[in-house]
C-alpha cells in the first residue's frame, strides 16, 4: 500500500501540477539513494536536501524505491566495479587511503565495494537521468498523457473491480 | 526551502531523539549480548545498559558471561561498571576507552536460568586437531586391568588376520629398485663409448709407430696427440656423468632398503596393541597418570588463544583485501587501508581488575586482581601488544603470579603465558578415573612454574611442579585384591613429594608430549617385574613369526640388490678403466713428444751459436 501510494501520487504529478525540474530533480535523487544502499551518510544528506528544497517528494520516494530493487539485481555489479576502484586502480590508492583517515569518512562507508560501486554508477548516470527525466515529463504532458488516459487499456483497468477496490482503499487512507 | 520539509525533518529529528532516549540502550544491550553470546559459545548477559552521549560515557549494573562447558554457572559475574569513552576519535567510528576499573568481580557465580544457547556447530579448526591429537597420546598409554598380567594370546587367530605390512612395503621396495636397475640398464646400453675408444686406440697405435725425422713431423704428431686427449677427455667426463648419476640412483635404491627394521617394528607395535600387551615404559605412567591433568588446561588455553585471533586479527588476515567471489547481496566488501594515527576501531586502553571466587568457604575462595592493557580488535593499528599481569591468592595464602602477552602486531601471532607460585596449596587434583591407579591426589604446598608459548601454531609448553607433602587417594571401592592394585596402592602412599616435568612441543602435526615424575620409574618397574609370563612369550612369539615372514623377504631383496649393484658398478667402471689407460698411454706419449720439441729447440740453438761462432773467426 505504501508503495502504491507513491506510485498513485507520482502518475498525478506526471500529468500535471508540478514543474518538470522539480520532479526530475527528485526522481534523480531518489535514484541515487535507491541504487546505493541506504544508511550511508551521503544517502541521509541527500535526503535532507530533498525535504529541504521544493524537488517533488513522491518522484524521490517512487525512485527510491523502484531502483532499490534494481540495486538488488545489479549488486555483483556494483560488488566487482567497487573492488576495482578501490583495490585495483593502483595510482588512487593513496587518495582512498586519505579519504580513510579523514573524520566522518567512515559513515561514509565508501570503502564499502558496493557503496563505492553503486554510489559511481549513480553519479555517472545522474546526470542524463535528470534531462532524460525532465524531457520525458514534458514529452508525456504533451503527446503520450492524455492519449494514455484516454487509451482502451487504461479504461479498462480503471474500470476494474482491482482498480476500484484500489481506489476504495487508496482514498480511505488518504482521507 | 519548502517550511513543510524543515518542519517535518525536527519531527524525523525529535523521533530519532525519542528513539534514541528509549530503545537505544536496549538495543545495544541486546547487540552485545548477542555478540558475546556468540564469542563465548554460552549466554551473556547485561542488566540496565546505558549509553550516554552527552556524557560519552557508558553503564550497566551487572554482566553476567556463563560458563560454556557448565551453563547453569556464570564464568563470571561484576558488579557496577561505568567508564568513559574518547570523544575525538568517535567521529572517526572509532571507539577509544581509557581505563575501567571492574572491582567486585565473582567467579563461579550460581546461574537462576540456563545460560545455553543454540550455536551452528564450526568446521574443526587447528586446536581440534592439536586436541585429538594430545589426546590421542594419552589414551595410548597402556592401561592397567589384569588381562595384561594373565590374559592369554592367541598368536595363530592374532596372527592371521594380521596383514604384515613390512612384506608388501619390501615388495614394494624391490619392485622400485627393479625398474630404478631397469633405467640404468637401459642408460648404460645406449651409451656405447668402446667405438670411440677403438678409433682412439687405433690411432695411438699409429702415433706409437709413426717415424718422426723433422720438426713439422714432430708438430703435426703433437697436434694429434693434443686431439686425441682431448678426445678421451670428453669422453672421460660423459663416463663421470654416468657414474655419478648412476652412484646417485643405487644409494637411492639401498636407502629404501634401510627402513625395513622400522617397518617390522611398527608391524610389531601394531599387534602388541592389538593384542593389548604394549610396553610399560616410566614415560607411559606419566602420560597415564597425569595426560588429561595437562592436557585439559592446555587445550583451554589454545581454545582461549584461538578466540583471541579471531576478534584480535594478526596484520596479515586484517589487511586481507583479496576479492571475495560472493559477498552476501547488498553487504559488499570492506577494503582496509593503512591508518596514519593508532586509533584502531575499537581500544580499551586498561582494565583493572579485581574478582573473587564465589564459594560458600571463605577459605576455599581466591582472589584475583591485575591489570589487562591493549585490548582492541586492530592490534597492528595500536602497535602493542595486549599484556596482562595478574596474581591470584587463596585466602591468606601465596599467590599466583599469572603474566604473559598476545602480541599480533606481526604478520605472526605470538603468544605467551607464565605462570609462577611458590608456597601455594593445590588442594584436591581429580585424576583420571582408571584402573588400579589413584582418582585424587591431595597436595599441600607446592611450587609451579608454567611458561606456554605459541608462536603461529608451534607450540612450546613447559611446566614444572613440586608439591610436598602429598597424598594419592584411592576410589572408595578399589580395594587391594590382585597383584596389580596391591603394587599401585603400596607404591602410591609411599609418595611424599610429588615431582612433575610436562612438556608439549612442536608444530599440530608433529606434537611431542612428555610427562615425566618421580612416581614412573618406581612404578614401571614394579608392574614389569610382575608382567605375566604368557605375556612376555606372546611377545617374543609375535616377533618371531614376523621375522619368519619378513626376513626370507628381506635376504632376498638385499641380495636382489646387491647383485644388480656390483654389476651396473662393474659395467661403469670397465668403461672408465678402459678410457684411463688410453688417457695413460696418450698422456705417456705427450710427456715423449714434449721432450722430443726440447731436444729439437736446444739443438737448434747449438747449431745457431756454432754458425754465429763460425761467422766471427771467418772476420778475424
Amino acid at each position: 500500500m505504501f508503495f502504491l501510494k507513491f506510485i498513485s501520487k507520482f502518475i498525478k504529478v506526471l500529468h500535471a501540477g508540478e514543474s518538470p525540474p522539480l520532479i526530475a530533480a527528485g526522481f534523480t535523487m531518489g535514484f541515487v539513494v535507491g541504487l546505493t544502499p541506504l544508511l550511508t551518510l551521503q544517502n541521509v544528506l541527500i535526503l535532507l536536501i530533498a525535504f529541504l528544497t521544493k524537488v517533488n517528494l513522491a518522484s524521490v520516494f517512487f525512485a527510491m524505491f523502484a531502483f532499490g530493487f534494481v540495486a538488488y539485481l545489479i549488486d555483483p555489479l556494483y560488488h566487482s566495479l567497487g573492488y576495482y576502484t578501490l583495490a585495483e586502480i593502483q595510482n588512487i590508492k593513496p587518495l582512498w587511503t586519505a579519504v580513510y583517515n579523514w573524520p566522518v569518512a567512515p559513515y561514509t562507508r565508501f570503502n564499502n565495494t558496493v557503496v563505492m560501486g553503486s554510489f559511481l554508477v549513480a553519479l555517472v548516470l545522474a546526470v542524463p537521468v535528470y534531462f532524460g527525466v525532465r524531457k520525458g515529463i514534458v514529452a508525456y504532458r504533451a503527446t503520450f498523457g492524455k492519449r494514455i488516459e484516454n487509451s482502451k487499456i487504461v479504461k479498462a483497468i480503471k474500470g476494474s473491480s482491482l482498480y476500484k477496490w484500489y481506489v476504495r482503499i487508496r482514498d480511505l487512507e488518504w482521507n | 526551502m519548502r517550511r513543510n520539509g524543515l518542519i517535518g525533518i525536527a519531527i524525523l529529528v525529535l523521533l530519532v531523539g525519542a528513539a534514541w532516549y528509549f530503545l537505544t540502550d536496549a538495543l545495544f544491550e541486546r547487540q552485545i549480548e548477542d555478540v558475546g553470546g556468540s564469542v563465548v559459545g554460552a549466554k551473556v548477559e547485561i542488566d540496565n545498559f546505558e549509553l550516554s552521549l552527552t556524557g560519552l560515557s557508558v553503564s550497566l549494573d551487572r554482566l553476567q558471561v556463563t560458563d560454556p562447558n557448565d551453563t547453569w554457572t556464570n564464568l563470571f559475574e561484576t558488579g557496577r561498571v561505568a567508564f568513559e569513552m574518547e570523544a575525538g576519535p568517535l567521529i572517526r567510528k572509532k571507539v577509544v576507552v581509557n581505563e575501567v576499573a571492574i572491582e567486585d568481580v565473582r567467579l563461579g557465580t550460581k546461574r537462576e536460568t540456563d545460560g545455553k544457547i543454540d550455536i551452528p556447530e564450526e568446521e574443526p579448526g587447528w586446536v581440534d586437531e592439536v586436541a585429538n591429537d594430545l589426546k590421542a597420546q594419552v589414551a595410548d598409554a597402556p592401561v592397567l586391568n589384569l588381562g595384561i598380567l594373565k590374559q592369554k594370546v592367541n598368536i595363530d587367530s592374532l596372527m592371521a588376520t594380521f596383514d604384515i605390512q613390512a612384506v608388501g612395503k619390501i615388495d614394494s621396495a624391490r619392485a622400485n629398485a627393479e625398474t630404478t636397475f631397469q633405467r640404468l640398464q637401459q642408460t648404460l646400453a645406449e651409451f656405447k663409448p668402446q667405438d670411440d675408444l677403438k678409433k682412439i686406440e687405433t690411432e695411438v697405435q699409429q702415433l706409437q709407430q709413426q717415424e718422426i725425422s723433422n720438426l713439422p713431423d714432430l708438430l703435426r704428431t703433437v697436434d694429434r696427440t693434443k686431439k686425441l686427449i682431448g678426445n678421451l677427455n670428453a669422453i672421460k667426463k660423459d663416463v663421470e656423468a654416468k657414474k655419478s648419476k648412476v652412484s646417485f640412483d643405487l644409494k637411492q635404491v639401498s636407502a629404501s632398503f634401510t627402513h625395513i627394521d622400522d617397518w617390522v617394528r611398527d608391524d610389531f607395535n601394531s599387534v602388541k596393541s592389538k593384542a593389548n600387551i604394549g610396553e610399560f615404559s616410566a614415560q607411559n605412567v606419566g602420560k597415564m597418570l597425569f595426560g588429561d591433568v595437562v592436557v585439559r588446561p592446555t587445550v583451554q588455553v589454545l581454545q582461549y588463544v584461538e578466540l583471541a585471533r579471531k576478534y584480535m586479527p594478526v596484520a596479515q588476515q586484517f589487511l586481507a583485501n583479496g576479492k571475495q567471489e560472493k559477498p552476501p547481496r547488498l553487504k559488499g566488501q570492506d577494503i582496509r587501508f593503512p591508518i596514519f594515527n593508532n586509533k584502531p576501531e575499537f581500544l580499551l586502553e586498561k582494565l583493572t581488575l579485581s574478582a573473587a571466587t564465589n564459594q560458600a568457604d571463605t577459605s576455599q575462595a581466591f582472589s584475583v586482581r591485575g591489570d589487562i592493557a591493549g585490548v582492541t580488535n586492530q592490534p597492528r593499528v595500536y602497535g602493542q601488544p595486549l599484556i596482562f599481569g595478574l596474581s591470584a591468592s587463596p585466602a591468606g595464602r601465596n599467590s599466583y603470579e599469572v603474566s604473559g602477552s598476545f602480541d599480533h602486531t606481526q604478520e605472526t601471532p605470538v603468544e605467551r603465558i607464565r605462570i609462577k607460585a611458590s608456597g601455594v596449596r593445590l588442594g584436591k587434583i581429580e585424576l583420571p578415573q582408571r584402573n588400579f591407579l589413584p582418582n585424587s591426589l591431595f597436595a599441600e604446598t607446592s611450587k609451579i612454574s608454567a611458561d606456554f608459548g605459541l608462536a603461529d601454531r608451534s607450540l612450546e609448553f613447559k611446566v614444572n611442579l613440586t608439591a610436598n607433602p602429598v597424598e594419592f587417594r584411592f576410589a572408595e571401592d578399589a580395594k587391594p585384591e590382585n597383584a596389580i592394585s596391591r603394587i599401585t596402592h603400596e607404591v602410591f602412599s609411599s609418595i611424599q613429594t610429588l615431582s612433575l616435568t610436562a612438556g608439549i612441543s612442536g608444530p599440530p602435526d608433529g606434537l611431542r608430549l612428555q610427562i615425566s615424575s618421580n612416581i614412573d620409574n618406581v612404578l614401571a618397574q614394579r608392574i614389569k617385574s610382575v608382567l605375566g609370563k604368557s605375556v612376555k612369550q606372546a611377545r617374543a612369539e609375535i616377533r618371531r613369526r614376523i621375522d619368519e615372514k619378513v626376513e626370507p623377504r628381506k635376504r632376498q631383496a638385499l641380495q636382489f640388490v646387491a647383485d644388480n649393484r656390483a654389476r651396473i658398478t662393474g659395467e661403469i667402471d670397465k668403461v672408465s678403466k678402459l678410457v684411463d689407460e688410453q688417457l695413460a698411454v696418450v698422456e705417456a706419449k705427450k710427456k715423449e713428444l714434449e721432450g722430443e720439441i726440447e731436444k729439437k729447440k736446444d739443438e737448434g740453438v747449438k747449431d745457431a751459436k756454432d754458425k754465429l761462432k763460425g761467422l766471427f773467426k771467418k772476420k778475424n
